[in-house]
């Protein structure tokens, strides 16, 4: 694991080419990225060759970096959902959720369990949402280009419920610190339910496009494979860790949420290849409509934004007519300080383990925020899964991999 | 017929072992049931069978309804949850409801709101001399809405903000202010949900708009006279 660290690699350093009658080539640089539409986002692949065997490669992140967690210590905490948001913009809510637990915890409030139910809710459509989006884009990667459109479907239909709810398409600045925004209104709810009641034939469709095609076989199998002890090593969480057959979900391992209460299985892949990716993702979608399913059938009653007077915004009818809860308006927005103390909560996000630190200093600002963002340190991964491998691999393995680089580069 | 169909419903036959390494981190390992990996079967290896079914469900798609929409021709479904840009709401007489507190121009995350505040000779006396929102900056996120304690500041249902300079993006109070009437339904959304736990804190204000604490009724300060 020592050559992670080296970044700059000349052709100079590399064994010099083989000599006479032997099909070896000159190693060649080079360049992927950063605009290929292959590398999902801003991503450079700084490639060695040697003939269409790949000797090194770099990865350059950065490209995207817009400095959200120096940001943090200029916002409140509240107005940091907006850019958190904006992480992995795949499951905008389900950064969201992380934010709102982390800075739960520091405070020590109590989300009523209704809201809890709908945090819950949207972390798995968001899930749902991001999953669509890397069989889509997985599909275009390794030939199948109609994946995308059958993915896309499903995931428009998926937005337009979230529309419905939170009033925004994408982004949605939902949750509040103590709950969410809005209610779940019960005419969404019976469309919810219309969606997953038809949702699980749409993953049959899928499969029967992905599964049992040669091509995608062809390109999958065997594909950018790593150990356990490999992806422990490096860190890799979420899927791609399931994948190489360690069952290590959050959702169970530290949960949080209603997941203790809700049933459902983690699914493990046997080799940790690029198929096993894509088999435990699609396995998680199922997963995932069965969880919805549970929850939308015995939605709690009761509030969706906790009844804490020193927390959250109080009533807006009285903040009409009434100079104390005006007072507390104002400074619930201007001057909400969370105690002094450091906390860090990390939820299972649709990539991995998505932790935030949070340092209080007691101010209405943030001291330090860090996110321990699963794409990056999944991206980690890249190197071991393509040193070896085809050039033409390296796009089916970064199409597994999924990383997304606006939560990569912060 | 799914491959997965294979795959045990319930939890998964016993403790699955944990790799090494990974027992110290976390909590009890759990039952995970395993993907099913299957080789392709000889049909599948011929490739003509699932290429034909695969563009067979293609070509049957030709013939469902259209999901995607015709824009601009065909609109999106308005619906008062919508979060459109955000707009000011005119009184009767013309006058914006704000009060220049400045609240929403504090919670603004990407700063796009600008107040400058006067006096007037009205009862209420502070209202905003300039109120500017730019729009490029916007976000539309609702926090001035959720925030304003006067109801003078909410989401409309336009989003569709076009322009061919900077200049056009930055609305001052002539563009932001609009009749309460067309905003109708939004306010009710607002007064609907952000009452929030509180059932009893029904307020129906005055139709001129101003929200008075009904125990200072009828000792509101004098118009000033200088």
């Amino acid at each position: 694991m020592t050559t992670l660290t080296e970044r700059i690699v000349t052709v100079a350093d590399l064994p010099q080419p083989p000599g006479e009658g032997d099909l070896h080539s000159e190693p060649m640089e080079l360049s992927m990225g950063p605009q290929h539409p292959a590398t999902h986002g801003v991503l450079q692949c700084k490639l060695i060759l040697d003939g269409e065997k790949i000797v090194r490669i770099d990865p350059v992140m950065g490209y995207l970096h817009r400095g959200k967690e120096k940001h943090a210590e200029h916002m409140t905490y509240q107005q940091f959902f907006t850019l958190t948001d904006r992480l992995d913009y795949l499951q905008p809510l389900a950064n969201e959720v992380g934010w709102a637990l982390t800075v739960e915890k520091l405070a020590g409030i109590e989300v009523p369990a209704r809201a809890q139910a709908i945090r819950t809710i949207i972390c798995e459509f968001m899930r749902l949402s991001a999953h669509l989006v890397w069989a889509g884009i997985g599909g275009v990667d390794t030939g199948a280009v109609s994946m995308f459109m059958y993915a896309f479907r499903d995931r428009e239909a998926l937005f337009d419920l979230l529309d419905e709810l939170t009033g925004l398409r994408t982004n949605q600045e939902y949750l509040r610190i103590g709950g969410v925004g809005t209610d779940l209104p019960a005419e969404l709810i019976v469309k919810m339910k219309a969606w997953i009641a038809d949702f699980p034939a749409h993953i049959d469709q899928f499969e029967l496009l992905l599964t049992g095609n040669r091509i995608f076989h062809q390109r999958m199998r065997g594909v950018g494979q790593i150990s356990a002890a490999q992806a422990i090593d490096l860190g890799v969480t979420g899927p791609c860790l399931r994948a190489t057959g360690v069952g290590v979900d959050l959702r169970r391992a530290r949960p949080y949420l209603l997941y203790p209460q809700l049933e459902f299985d983690v699914p493990v892949g046997t080799r940790g290849d690029a198929y096993d990716r894509y088999l435990v993702r699609i396995e998680e979608m199922r997963q995932s409509t069965r969880i919805l399913k549970q929850l939308l059938d015995q939605l709690p009653a009761g509030d969706w934004i906790a009844k804490d007077w020193k927390n959250v915004l109080p009533p807006k009818g009285r903040v009409y007519t009434s100079m104390e809860e005006m007072i507390h308006q104002f400074k619930t927005v201007t001057d909400w300080c969370p105690p002094k103390g450091e906390v860090y909560q990390a939820t299972e996000a649709a990539n991995g383990e998505l932790g935030f630190y949070l340092l209080s200093a007691g101010e209405s600002h943030p001291y330090r925020v860090k996110i321990r963002s699963p794409s990056f340190i999944n991206l980690q991964a890249l190197k071991p899964m393509a040193i070896g491998a085809w050039f033409g691999d390296i796009v089916a393995i970064i199409a597994s991999l999924h990383f997304i680089m606006g939560e990569c580069d912060r | 017929m799914s491959p997965h169909d294979a795959t045990p419903a319930g939890p998964g036959p016993g403790p699955a072992p944990v790799a090494a390494g990974a027992a110290p981190r976390f909590a009890a390992a759990v039952a995970n049931p395993k993907v099913l990996r299957r080789e392709l079967t000889l049909n599948e290896r011929l490739f003509v069978g699932p290429f034909v079914k695969a563009l067979w469900y293609t070509f049957t798609r030709m013939f469902r309804k259209d999901i995607t929409r015709r824009y601009p021709e065909q609109k999106m479904e308005v619906k008062p949850t919508l979060h459109g840009v955000p707009v000011l709401v005119m009184k009767e007489d013309g006058a914006p409801r704000c009060v220049a507190c400045g609240l929403c121009e504090f919670v603004c995350p990407p700063r796009a709101i600008d107040i400058q505040p006067g006096e007037t000779d009205r009862p209420i006396e502070r209202e905003p001399k300039t109120f500017v929102i730019d729009m490029l900056r916007c976000i539309e996120c609702s926090y001035c809405e959720e925030v304003c304690p006067e109801e003078a500041i909410v989401m409309s249902t336009e989003y569709e903000v076009v322009g061919r300079r900077r200049e056009d993006f930055v609305w001052d109070l002539k563009k932001l202010l609009k009749p309460a009437q067309e905003l109708a339904a939004r306010i009710a959304w607002v007064r609907k949900t952000y009452k929030r736990w509180d059932a009893a804190a029904e307020i129906a204000p005055p139709p001129g708009g101003v929200f008075r604490d009904p125990r200072w009724a009828g000792r509101e300060r004098p118009v000033d006279s200088h």
